[in-house]
């Protein structure tokens, strides 16, 4: 047995999940990273803020 | 009226509570996408339809757009009132950066119908843009909102052009439920609630429900973490030109 029929076979479980319904499953792992990849944007970004506002406050204070 | 600018520190963001907000909304919407594209045999099994097909599903997606717009403009028109009763320049950021969320999302919903529209009922046809009443008054609707943002670059001054942006702010308010409620259900039109049904279509199945009020309360969410931080940013902005002014 090769080596990529044996992965094949070890994850078929969830290949059969994923060709199911259409393949409907995949169109929910798409959107799901892109989800995920918005969701870091969005914790960057405030993490941004967060070091603008602090900066700010110190060079208000002063 | 004082200066607006001597005031733009004092009601900030208040980031801790925003951070629990925002948790809430990424784990909500999570579950509202796995919700979207669950059906057969997991626990949401919607019909099959002849024609709409799995694209039914876009009742969680394009729908939402429309009500996170019509929320977000009743938060700009909200602070366009206090600005003009306090004249508090945040009232001013708030209320431009909610009518820049309205737009954003104004375009999503026009862009997302037109699409669906475009593979369903338009299927084998060369249709984008078919002027269905809802569609020509949300395009419509999503104009008077730019002219908002035209109407703040003709205006020099930053007092005079918050008090005059934000009195027609309230009028294109006004507009928005004749525009995306009245108008179109007088007409008919592909859209569910025309000629004075229901706006839940009789044959979209109860089920569909179960996702479709979440992800309408997880997309206004989304568009309050965003309008948030665009908030915070702007805020920032105006703290680091005032530091630059001369102290007299």
């Amino acid at each position: 047995m090769t080596q990529a029929t044996f992965i094949l076979q070890a994850a078929s479980g969830l290949d059969e999940a994923m060709l199911s319904n259409d393949k409907l499953f995949v169109v929910m792992a798409v959107v799901l990273i892109i989800w995920f990849g918005i969701i870091l944007f969005l914790y960057r970004g405030d993490r941004k803020l967060d070091q603008l506002e602090r900066r700010l406050d110190e060079q208000e204070s002063r | 009226m004082e200066r607006l600018s001597m005031e733009i520190a004092s009601p900030r963001v208040r980031v801790p509570k925003y951070r629990v907000i925002r948790l809430v909304v990424v784990i909500w919407m999570t579950v509202v996408i796995l919700g979207a594209f669950s059906f057969g045999g997991w626990v949401l099994a919607i019909p099959r339809i002849e024609m709409l097909e799995h694209t039914a599903r876009n009742l969680y997606f394009h729908v939402p757009m429309w009500f996170t717009m019509m929320a977000i403009t009743l938060v700009s028109a909200y602070h366009s009132l206090r600005l003009l009763q306090t004249g508090q320049a945040i009232r001013d950021i708030r209320a431009r950066t909610a009518a820049l969320l309205a737009v954003v999302f104004g375009l999503l919903g026009l862009a997302t119908g037109s699409t669906w529209a475009h593979y369903t009922w338009y299927e084998g046809t060369n249709i984008w843009w078919n002027f269905d009443p809802k569609q020509s008054m949300a395009a419509i609707q999503v104009l008077i909102y730019g002219a908002y943002f035209a109407l703040r670059t003709a205006l020099d001054d930053p007092e005079k052009r918050a008090r005059i942006a934000a009195v027609y702010n309230l009028f294109a308010f006004v507009t928005v439920p004749f525009l995306l409620y009245v108008l179109p259900r007088q007409m008919e039109s592909l859209h569910p609630g025309a000629e004075g049904n229901p706006a839940f279509s009789e044959i979209t199945d109860p089920i569909m429900r179960i996702v479709f009020y979440p992800a309408i309360v997880g997309f206004i969410g989304l568009c309050w973490l965003l309008y948030t931080q665009r908030v915070r940013a702007r805020v920032i902005e105006e703290r680091i030109e005032a530091l630059h002014q001369p102290i007299l």
